[in-house]
């Protein structure tokens, strides 16, 4: 398989079952920027979102963020939520998008970090969510609707079942919050480059360089940026800013959800995904 | 001493670290508040001994034991176990006045957790055990301290100068801890009745009413929020923040809104016998703009002036929330939009144009069920992308805390005017308070005065739609579950994968599938109960008080209303309710029409 041969190339920065951290730290090491996209799981349905993902560890993505479909995703922009509301509509269950991680993961090289909004967590129950999500063979957890004062009690059970919780740290976080956010945040440090949702945005804030060094002066944990990052050129610029990873969620959720047909997609969201990989090689 | 909060099977009063071995409990079967006054009080040896007693007896009034928990936490500093752990975080910095640095404090983060636990006979669970709830929110100092830490700040020698010379500089971040250990001995309390009055802060210092509440939004918001609540906090203790509000509220808003003795809805009520309840009718729909709503409205469109913010965001469902909010917006010059679901612009399409009419904007929203979740959902969108310029005026009790606070606050205006309206009426207290819960900001602001009157009975009254047996209800506290919607922690209508399922109810405004977490807790509590009743039987209340009293109320309040129904047969001669006519059903009229053939 691609996935397979193209792994062995990427040897050393990447083992297979290596967790988020181990692979955050490799290219750190190696100062290399990792990239990391993120997909909604079965939009436009559930094979493509497998053999999306197999594309996207073949082309080098470092770690992959699947979204779990929500009904009310408050912290995404408009094309996250029409790809859980496709999702949705085909019946998707928390059961499914579980299958589909235990599926794909054992095949790729690149840990698989599950996006959940707290409530289906809540109601499946936290011990037993955690349980099966590393079961499946995902990675970590980032549950966007905790901020760090409900993150402790979701961080002791993670961990106890091996699950990474990467936290998020945004421009309106003040200093001394953010280290809290850094200190307790595991994988890698999430720094939300806007204030505002999930989305495609015209040019990154010039105050996103500032709070990238920042943030590298409070850790020593890898810092990757998301939220409004979906062309090359700002991967590239961010990269250029001291980013230690870029997460694209957006364009690449549009391309593949909103061609005319899945092949169409897995293509045209190949073809941005490598352009990406391309832009912030050093 | 009996203190803490009294939910469910036995409240911790903290502190008591028995010496004694073995097992005390104190059962009496008396009214009085402390164990020290009780009329009779029996000692029994071991809590099975109390099995057989709690069934004979209402009252168990202290019980010790150790502590013990099936999964205990781990604690942040040291790596113990506990069943509660504290953490107080707070930034430490300097500021220069002349040549003196003083020192100051700032809180960052106060954080609560707390994992089922009980009190058990012998060591390590042995034996009988009770469990204890609500013990994170109990008076008393059995936590012991296990850990206190300084980390310096890690300023470069560059922002150090700076600071110096700007005249501030940062120290560092103090964190401590407390925790309840496993295995530690102390005694807890259940006081009589349900004893919420002995409860010292609703919510705690980390938002929550019980297990409910808390904040579980994007981090993004967490600034604004704490800003908020500062805000909150100052204006409360400015006599001119409360002066200003008082005067609005009477001149602007016309509060108080009377107390009415509705005689011919209670000769409705009246059995065979001539015996039956007093129906008394708090006239919110009597308020500028129609209904309760804008008591909130008002003082938040103040504390947004204080906070010097220029644009305000609210959702609204029945449009009441969105024309009030309009409304204080125009008088007080803020730029105002207000998010809406589609379906619900079309039911009440005028109040669309009455907020347009304000000059606000209204934003349809077209995504999910199109209805009031959706708005907010939205609503809370925009405050995350404009959070910097931007307050949200969140409508209900419901919400990420500070929201269920300021609202219940602000709507408390309503039980205190009540409190002294019956006095001058009656020279007595309500005996049944009545109110209609959607997010449940009008029912907070009718009892949250007398949740401490044990006397006074609460009840809410849900929408149950087509009925409790099928699947278009929006009835959350009769048939939702513990989750998690827009910010909160509270009861929710969810499938079992905890997707929100689309509600229904005639009224726009009850057409919601969360509920405000400080209803889940005084249910739970026991302190107040909820109903409810359907579409139809709220068109029936609709009509009836427009014939009997010449009052035509709103779909929502008519709600409330059609559980007199179920509640009069029930209630004793010269019972006194209250019910909440919480607006007007003007807006209605247009939807009715539809459904009445007249």
């Amino acid at each position: 398989m691609v996935a397979s041969a193209e792994s062995a190339a990427l040897e050393g920065a990447q083992a297979r079952g290596a967790s988020i951290t181990d692979t955050m730290q490799a290219l750190k090491r190696e100062g290399r920027v990792a990239f990391i996209p993120f997909l909604v799981a079965c939009d436009p349905d559930r094979d493509t979102t497998v053999e999306a993902i197999r594309r996207l560890d073949a082309l080098g993505a470092s770690v992959i963020e699947l979204g779990v479909p929500y009904c009310d995703p408050v912290a995404d922009g408009p094309v996250i939520q029409a790809a859980a509301t496709r999702g949705l509509a085909h019946g998707t269950t928390l059961d499914d998008v579980l299958g589909l991680v235990a599926e794909v993961a054992p095949t790729i090289k690149a840990p698989i970090l599950l996006f959940v909004y707290f409530n289906p967590i809540l109601t499946r129950g936290l011990e037993k969510f955690c349980a099966q999500a590393i079961a499946a063979g995902a990675k970590g957890l980032l549950v966007p609707d905790i901020p760090l004062e409900e993150a402790s009690a979701v961080a002791d059970v993670a961990a106890a079942h091996g699950l990474e919780l990467v936290l998020l740290t945004t421009p309106t976080t003040p200093p001394e919050r953010m280290q809290a956010i850094a200190r307790r945040s595991s994988g890698f440090v999430y720094l939300v480059s806007i204030t505002g949702v999930t989305g495609v945005k015209e040019a990154m804030e010039a105050r996103v360089e500032g709070l990238i060094a920042e943030l590298q002066r409070q850790t020593d944990k890898p810092v990757a940026v998301g939220f409004g990052v979906s062309r090359p050129d700002q991967a590239r610029q961010l990269a250029g800013w001291g980013a230690e990873g870029v997460i694209v969620g957006s364009a690449l959720v549009r391309a593949l959800g909103e061609a005319a047909s899945p092949a169409e997609g897995l293509d045209a969201m190949a073809e941005l995904a490598a352009s990406l990989v391309q832009a912030i090689q050093k | 001493m009996l203190t803490g909060t009294a939910l469910g099977v036995l409240t911790w009063g903290g502190g008591a670290s028995c010496l004694f071995g073995g097992f005390l409990a104190v059962v009496a079967a008396s009214k009085s508040r402390a164990a020290q006054d009780l009329g009779s009080v029996r000692e029994v040896e071991s809590l099975s001994d109390l099995k057989e007693l709690a069934s004979l007896v209402p009252l168990l009034v202290a019980v010790s034991g150790r502590v013990w928990c099936a999964r205990p936490l781990t604690c942040e500093l040291s790596a113990g176990e506990a069943a509660i752990v504290e953490v107080q975080e707070e930034k430490r910095t300097e500021r220069r006045f002349g040549a003196v640095w003083v020192g100051e404090t700032t809180p960052l983060r106060a954080s609560v957790r707390e994992t089922e636990w009980c009190l058990a006979e012998g060591e390590g669970g042995a034996g009988a055990q009770v469990p204890v709830l609500g013990g994170a929110g109990a008076r008393g100092d059995a936590l012991q301290p296990t850990g206190d830490v300084f980390l310096p700040a890690q300023e470069g020698a560059l922002g150090a100068l700076v600071g110096e010379l700007a005249g501030h500089r940062a120290l560092g971040t103090r964190v401590r801890e407390a925790a309840l250990a496993p295995g530690t001995q102390l005694a807890a309390h259940k006081p009589e009745e349900v004893g919420i009055h002995d409860t010292p802060l609703r919510p705690d210092a980390s938002g929550r009413y019980g297990k409910f509440g808390g904040k579980y939004v994007p981090e993004t918001l967490i600034v604004a929020l704490t800003e908020l609540e500062q805000a909150y906090k100052e204006a409360l203790a400015d006599p001119t923040f409360i002066a200003e509000l008082d005067h609005l509220l009477k001149t602007y808003v016309g509060r108080p809104s009377p107390l009415y003795h509705a005689e011919r809805l209670s000769e409705h009520y009246r059995r065979p016998d001539g015996s039956g309840p007093e129906i008394w009718l708090k006239r919110e729909d009597l308020n500028h703009t129609g209904a309760h709503k804008i008591n909130n409205s008002l003082g938040q469109a103040l504390l947004c002036q204080r906070m010097g913010k220029k644009r305000v965001i609210a959702e609204t469902g029945a449009g009441q929330h969105g024309v009030a909010t309009a409304t204080v917006c125009a008088r007080a010059g803020l730029q105002c939009v207000v998010y809406m679901g589609t379906k619900d612009m079309e039911r009440q399409s005028l109040n669309v144009f009455r907020m347009r009419l304000l000059g606000a904007e209204v934003r349809p929203v077209a995504s999910g069920t199109c209805t009031l979740k959706d708005a907010t959902s939205e609503a809370l969108r925009d405050w995350v992308t404009n959070v910097e310029g931007s307050h949200y005026i969140l409508g209900s009790v419901a919400g990420p805390h500070p929201f269920p606070q300021i609202v219940r606050d602000f709507q408390a205006v309503i039980g205190r005017e009540l409190r002294g309206q019956a006095a001058e009426a009656w020279g007595g207290l309500p005996d049944v308070l009545l109110a209609c819960v959607g997010g449940g900001s009008n029912a907070m602001g009718l009892f949250h005065e007398f949740v401490g009157d044990a006397s006074v009975r609460l009840v809410g009254v849900e929408a149950a739609g087509h009925g409790l047996a099928t699947d278009k209800h929006a009835a959350t506290l009769t048939l939702g579950r513990v989750g998690v919607l827009h910010g909160s922690m509270s009861y929710v209508i969810q499938d079992p994968d905890g997707q929100i399922v689309d509600p229904h109810s005639i009224s726009a405004g009850l057409d919601y599938p969360g509920v405000g977490p400080e209803h889940a807790y005084l249910r739970d509590a026991g302190r107040a109960e909820y109903g409810s009743v359907t579409d139809a039987q709220a068109l029936e209340a609709f009509q009836l008080l427009s014939r009997l009293e010449g009052i035509i109320p709103a779909l929502e309040s008519s709600h409330a209303l059609a559980y007199l129904d179920t509640l009069c047969p029930t209630l004793a001669h010269g019972t006194r309710v209250v019910v909440n006519c919480s607006g007007r059903g003007d807006k209605d009229v247009q939807q009715v029409i539809q459904h009445l053939d007249l």
